[in-house]
């Protein structure tokens, strides 16, 4: 039960950044406020479609990666001695895959004219964000503070 | 009400050694137990026995970490109170004594009114008898033993005695029962003279005492104070001591059981002075290392027949029944196991209450002490999620837990492990099957014979089976222990400093 609810946390977790890139980020701040100029011959729309598309994958992939530190962690790693727990590098190694996702995200979106940096900042953030406060909040408890800052952050 | 324990002789402070492991364990744990505390004296002539020695720091061991804030929590559970001194001798000044000298034999020949008694003297005792020194121990000769203890014990003089009897007559006086309990040999020289002489003392001074109880016991002829023994029969043998004339002789050990029994039978002790007493030996003697006559050099190994006399006191301290008239026997003839165990007045769960005080001892020296040495040493603390818990945002300082608290912890842990292993590797032909102790130890030999000592890294993928209660290896038990601990919150307002995470890591060691 313990772990159904920690999972439904990492998805739930992402679900929320989606809907955020969705409906805020893309729709509302990109376009609306008019952060984003697409190529002359895209149209807005289907720029914020490809930008939808792309980004809903970055956050996949680091919604998966936020699941295989979870896995990692609660099944697979085992403590017989403290050095056992030196497993930051992991948690650490993990982040590339959100990076590598949304750097991915980036290339996969056509080019605009202006507001670019815009775009990816938020591609990047949803990924490093997904995976970020997912591991923060649902780390098992023997690796509760192997995220960086959780010690600071996480009080259970 | 108090409990009054009285280790007499060498096998009675390894009794006490043992019973002071199980309390460790919780198994006479407050509030189970209706008793305030347990007094404990040790009473022997030779004051550096080794075996007392030994008792004597794993009491002092045990009482340190009660001083350690763990909370309402069966490890060390039980209050004990050393006495003051903890050792009572006879031979108060005396640096060297013998019979001679305390019977002050010479004036008594040189009197004309005394000559008769010296003339006893000579016909009781032989030349070597009198003259040997006595400084360590009565060297198996409960005759000696007894002159002397029935002139120099008395109850309310002096100390440790003053205190003991000012503590029964207060229970008696509240209406409480003392349950007092004497531990110690019946074939050896101190614990042989020892027990009836003290006994006797003991309930003729609380005979009177409780007459004038209401209710009670008083109508029964009994005092308010119950009073027990756990007589110990021959269970180890040693070489002769050749370059000494006068000393033990475990050839005669049967003998001066026989004779002890008869006269324990015909002085009508275990009806007349005992409310109940435990008989307990082992058929196969078990050949001690070095043998010595006393002193530091007697250090006889632990035995698993203190185990079970420990049981036994504890049974006797808990239990009001009397009697009735139970034997106990193990199943196979060349091995003990957990059934073999008696279950200690309703202790039924011997072995999940040693098992969980065996793991707390493993998971503490093996991988939760080391963890605290490394993160002060400079290791990041986020590797502990306990250490988080309980020191970091608790503001405990872990350099004075280090060389306090969590010090005195350690120490008893590797005693209590190490006293484990020795019951295990003491019994010759005798296998003792009740902890996996090649886990944590190994015996080696070395100049002076075999020693016990902890391995320096334990081997840790057989934690789960530690009671050897498990067919199979659990490599995860110890990781599972690791989440537990993480996880805990400790909310015993009593557990303070790093008694939490010792309580936290206590209580997870709980279930494997």
């Amino acid at each position: 039960m313990k772990h159904i609810i920690q999972i439904a946390v990492i998805v739930t977790v992402a679900l929320t950044i989606w809907l955020g890139m969705w409906f805020l980020e893309a729709d509302q701040v990109l376009s609306v406020y008019n952060l984003i100029f697409p190529p002359a011959e895209i149209k807005m729309e289907d720029w914020v479609a490809a930008f939808k598309t792309w980004g809903s994958v970055a956050l996949a992939v680091s919604l998966i990666a936020a699941l295989i530190w979870y896995v990692l962690a609660q099944w697979v790693f085992k403590i017989s001695s403290w050095t056992d727990t030196r497993k930051r590098g992991v948690w650490g190694i993990l982040v590339l895959l959100p990076v590598a996702g949304s750097v991915a995200a980036c290339f996969l979106i056509e080019r605009t004219q202006q507001g670019a940096v815009y775009a990816y900042l938020f591609l990047a953030l949803n990924g490093l964000l997904c995976y970020y406060i997912a591991t923060l909040l649902t780390s098992p408890s023997a690796f509760k503070y192997t995220p960086l800052g959780a010690r600071t952050l996480r009080f259970w | 009400m108090s409990y009054y324990v009285i280790g007499i002789g060498g096998t009675g402070a390894k009794c006490v050694e043992a019973l002071t492991h199980l309390c460790a364990a919780g198994l006479l744990s407050h509030p189970t137990s209706p008793a305030k505390d347990m007094y404990i004296l040790f009473v022997d002539p030779d004051k550096s026995n080794g075996s007392l020695a030994r008792a004597d720091i794993a009491l002092t061991q045990y009482v340190k970490c009660r001083r350690v804030s763990l909370g309402d929590i069966d490890l060390f559970g039980m209050p004990i109170k050393v006495a003051n001194p903890n050792v009572w001798t006879p031979f108060k000044d005396d640096s060297r004594p013998s019979l001679e000298t305390f019977f002050k034999y010479d004036t008594l020949k040189n009197s004309r009114e005394t000559a008769g008694v010296a003339h006893l003297i000579d016909v009781l005792y032989s030349r070597i008898e009198k003259t040997s020194p006595l400084d360590e121990g009565f060297r198996g000769r409960p005759s000696i033993g007894a002159a002397v203890m029935a002139s120099t014990v008395k109850l309310g003089e002096e100390e440790p005695w003053k205190t003991f009897k000012e503590q029964i007559r207060l229970d008696i006086s509240e209406g409480d029962t003392a349950n007092i309990v004497l531990l110690g040999s019946v074939f050896g020289g101190t614990g042989a003279a020892g027990i009836p002489t003290i006994a006797r003392l003991i309930r003729e001074e609380f005979k009177a005492a409780a007459s004038s109880v209401q209710g009670g016991q008083a109508g029964k002829g009994r005092s308010g104070a119950r009073l027990g023994a756990v007589l110990m029969l021959p269970y180890f043998g040693f070489l002769p001591v050749t370059r000494e004339t006068l000393r033990a002789d475990a050839d005669s050990f049967l003998m001066g059981t026989q004779a002890a029994l008869r006269y324990y039978h015909n002085q009508d002790y275990l009806r007349g002075t005992f409310d109940a007493a435990y008989i307990l030996g082992e058929e196969t003697l078990s050949q001690l290392g070095e043998p010595s006559t006393g002193g530091r050099s007697q250090r006889n190994e632990s035995h698993v027949a203190e185990l079970y006399a420990a049981l036994a006191c504890i049974d006797f301290l808990r239990s009001s029944e009397t009697g009735k008239c139970q034997m106990i026997a193990r199943t196979f003839p060349d091995e003990i196991t957990w059934q073999d165990l008696p279950p200690a007045a309703g202790e039924v769960n011997l072995r999940d209450k040693i098992g969980q005080a065996l793991r707390f001892a493993f998971a503490y020296l093996s991988v939760y002490f080391p963890m605290l040495e490394a993160i002060h040493k400079g290791t990041s603390a986020y590797l502990a999620p306990w250490y988080v818990e309980f020191f970091e945002r608790k503001r405990v300082s872990l350099p004075a837990a280090i060389g306090g608290d969590l010090a005195l912890i350690k120490d008893y842990c590797e005693r209590l492990l190490l006293w484990w292993a020795d019951i295990h590797n003491s019994c010759q032909n005798l296998k003792v099957s009740l902890v996996d102790t090649e886990t944590f130890s190994e015996a080696t030999a070395n100049a002076t014979g075999s020693g016990i000592h902890l391995l320096p890294s334990f081997v840790l993928s057989d934690f789960a089976n530690l009671t050897l209660d498990r067919p199979a290896k659990d490599p995860s038990a110890l990781t599972r222990l690791w989440e537990r601990v993480s996880d805990s919150k400790v909310n015993d307002r009593n557990a303070k400093g790093s008694g939490r995470f010792i309580h936290a890591l206590y209580g997870a060691c709980k279930d494997v």
